[in-house]
């Protein structure tokens, strides 16, 4: 066989796997329907316990870079499980030019918690096939820095959490009260996304603040400040050490009107 | 004594190129948002290094000594996994180099090698993240887009190297066979 012969049979080798690529997207793209949001109207209300936690263990979060998943001057917390839970609920930030402040208020209550329990919220638009596109998340470090972290008594656990590690930066999650649908990171701006979704202890504080507590059950609020077109948000909940049977965490969130903006 | 497979100045050449390839992924950052731009760069000198040795096996090295250099600075997002994606670019440009007898001129057997090369990695970076959990329907939906871009932009950087080995052996610093 010459030289040419083999450029042509290599030329065609590769127009064929470009040409497959392309059928498989095509057909995947027909496979997957439009994935409709979780009824905004059904408030979320849901418990979780220590064998939620399907990632980790590991001390960041998606981003891009990806961020840590407690700011520095909380030294020493060490790596993390993680889980995720579609809230159901969209933080309003402005209505044309006007700020219009609706927080999403969310209440935990916490029993047999061990160690450190931290609270990020991420905001998702979405993608061209119904996939949530994860763009936005709570800035975690420096000047406008929020998060909200628990610290509890309880016992640890005596086994490990079987858990995975998250696909980075790009890659998907998996939602815990959503596992079928497409959430996936989708950060494309390096440092972007980090400056229009917070988390506050006052919605007359929409820029939020770090709130680091003993409190086992509490609420916070998930603000927008911008006027990003946001579908919903997730709650990532991470836990620093293995927790135990006694473990639960309740998760309630709506929607909050007049508490705040116009 | 046995004669090594590979001499002092080959050893040090796939050294360089592999290190060429670290340094490429590190410094030249082109914002073209497009999967696969980067092969332009890393395609270069993985075959100007297995044309220049002319040996099987050189390629191979180079893409295991970039893949060692980019998991041990960790500078991808599953650095051990890096030295698989490298590995199977290099292996896969080895292999199209004897399949091709080298080529040194010849703008088609570039961009065949180029191209496979580039695409070898798209599918074996697929398979990694696949196998950490995200869900395959998800790759599915932009694989065809990806795998163009990644066959032209790892062609372009089969052509300009194989017409790098061209100047070398116009120049008499390789000897081939022309094509």
């Amino acid at each position: 066989m010459d030289q040419k012969q083999r450029v042509i049979i290599g030329l065609i080798v590769v127009i064929a796997i470009a040409g497959a690529a392309l059928g498989i997207q095509v057909f995947a793209a027909n496979q997957v329907a439009p994935q409709a949001p979780l009824e905004e109207n059904v408030p979320l209300n849901i418990s979780v316990n220590a064998t939620s936690f399907i990632y980790g263990p590991q001390d960041w979060k998606p981003g891009l870079p990806p961020l840590p998943l407690v700011p520095a001057t909380i030294p020493g917390a060490g790596n993390f499980s993680v889980l995720f839970v579609d809230l159901n609920a969209t933080p309003k930030g402005v209505a044309g030019t006007l700020p219009v402040i609706r927080p999403v208020a969310v209440d935990y209550r916490f029993s047999g918690l061990s160690g450190m329990a931290a609270f990020h919220v991420y905001g998702y638009s979405p993608g061209a096939h119904g996939e949530r596109i994860l763009g936005w998340t709570n800035r975690v470090d420096g000047d406008g820095s929020t998060g909200y972290y628990v610290t509890g008594t309880g016992t640890p656990g005596g086994t490990g959490l079987s858990a995975k590690t998250l696909a980075m930066p790009n890659g998907s999650v998996i939602v815990y009260n959503n596992p079928a649908a497409l959430y996936a990171s989708g950060f494309k701006k390096e440092g972007g996304g980090l400056n229009a979704i917070h988390i506050t202890t006052d919605p007359g504080t929409p820029e939020g603040q770090v709130t680091v507590t003993g409190e086992q059950a509490g609420r916070f609020y998930v603000t927008a400040t911008g006027n990003q077109p946001l579908d919903s948000v997730i709650l990532l909940v991470a836990v620093n050490q293995t927790q135990d049977d006694r473990f639960a965490l309740s998760l309630a969130a709506h929607p909050v009107t007049g508490e705040s903006g116009a | 004594m046995k004669t090594p497979y590979f001499s002092l100045e080959e050893v040090a050449l796939i050294s360089l190129c592999g290190a060429l390839v670290f340094l490429l992924r590190v410094m030249v950052k082109v914002p073209l948002h497009i999967p696969g731009h980067s092969g332009i760069f890393w395609v270069i000198p993985v075959m100007a290094g297995s044309g220049i040795i002319r040996k099987p096996g050189a390629g191979t090295c180079i893409g295991i000594i970039s893949g060692i250099l980019v998991a041990f600075f960790g500078m991808d997002t599953l650095p051990l996994f890096d030295i698989l994606k490298y590995c199977a670019l290099g292996m896969s440009i080895d292999l199209l180099m004897v399949v091709f007898a080298y080529p040194t001129g010849g703008v088609a057997a570039g961009f065949v090698i180029g191209a496979a090369g580039n695409v070898v990695k798209m599918i074996v970076d697929y398979l990694v993240l696949t196998f950490f959990g995200m869900p395959a329907v998800f790759i599915a939906l932009g694989i065809g887009v990806s795998a163009i871009s990644h066959i032209i932009f790892g062609g372009i950087g089969g052509i300009i190297a194989v017409q790098i080995l061209s100047r070398l052996r116009h120049g008499g610093l390789i000897h081939s066979e022309p094509y």
